[in-house]
């Protein structure tokens, strides 16, 4: 086979393999191998946190989409402060098992946002380090879900 | 929740790659793995329950480290097909031997 790749156009996918094409041959990339303008039309959908000196996860890049979707600004705050009814919210909820596991995740399901819609999302969350991970870099979207009008009566 | 797992074959054993919540997902990223990155073998693992791997099945494989592992059950159908052969051989030689006998007794 060639080195040429079909266009891959799912985001959870492109993003992972920026992430393998910064790892190389280690198992995983450090943090400042991450060029975001590599990311191109993905950036808006990704984020990426580090550790404080205390440890503390903390969102150090929060693409537009996320931002725009929850309304503030999560620069230097803490991963537990990303809103649960949010697509950056559920993105993270498996940190802890990227951390112990060292490989990406990909998780998708459904979500109630903010507005009382029903989300349908995919996220994807990748390990940063030198060999034992320390960061993480992930990305997320998601479109809502048409409720039909039979179940809207129902539900009223 | 139903996992899947990429893992990479290298240097003489697996290495987990990869998870994902999605069977299309993780046999669509291994495939790209496969024709990519410098590995002997790709697969993709269902997982159902960590705690019990027995449960776990293989949903794709590749490579020549699988392909290896299933010619084993070729050569032993191979070897079944020999020994049929042979008795089948057993039995005309009894059969024939069984008639001459017969024939000889008889006159």
């Amino acid at each position: 086979m060639g080195d040429v790749q079909p266009f891959e156009r799912r985001l959870v996918l492109r993003l992972l393999n920026h992430w393998r094409e910064w790892a190389g041959e280690r198992g995983m990339p450090e943090p400042g191998d991450v060029v975001r303008e590599a990311l191109g039309d993905c950036l808006p959908h990704c984020f990426m946190l580090t550790p404080t000196d205390d440890g503390v996860l903390t969102f150090t890049f929060v693409g537009s989409e996320h931002a725009g979707e929850i309304g503030a600004d999560l620069v230097g705050r803490p991963l537990d402060l990303a809103p649960a009814n949010s697509l950056l919210g559920q993105a993270v909820r498996a940190y802890r098992d990227v951390m112990a596991r060292r490989v990406p995740i990909t998780l998708g399901g459904e979500f109630t946002d903010r507005n009382g819609r029903q989300i349908l999302y995919r996220s994807i969350l990748c390990p940063l380090g030198d060999g034992t991970p320390r960061a993480l870099i992930g990305a997320a979207n998601g479109r809502g879900v048409v409720v039909p009008i039979e179940q809207m009566h129902a539900a009223q | 929740m139903i996992l899947y797992e990429i893992h990479r074959y290298r240097q003489g054993s697996w290495h987990l790659d990869s998870v994902y919540d999605s069977e299309e997902l993780a046999i669509r990223e291994a495939a790209r793995v496969e024709q990519s990155h410098q590995v002997d073998a790709v697969r993709v693992v269902e997982v159902y329950d960590e705690n019990n791997p027995a449960r776990n099945r293989v949903v794709y494989r590749s490579g020549e480290v699988e392909l290896r592992r299933e010619a084993a059950p070729r050569s032993a159908v191979g070897e079944i097909q020999i020994t049929t052969a042979q008795i089948a051989g057993i039995i005309a030689v009894g059969v024939v031997a069984l008639a001459v006998w017969i024939y000889l007794y008889l006159h």
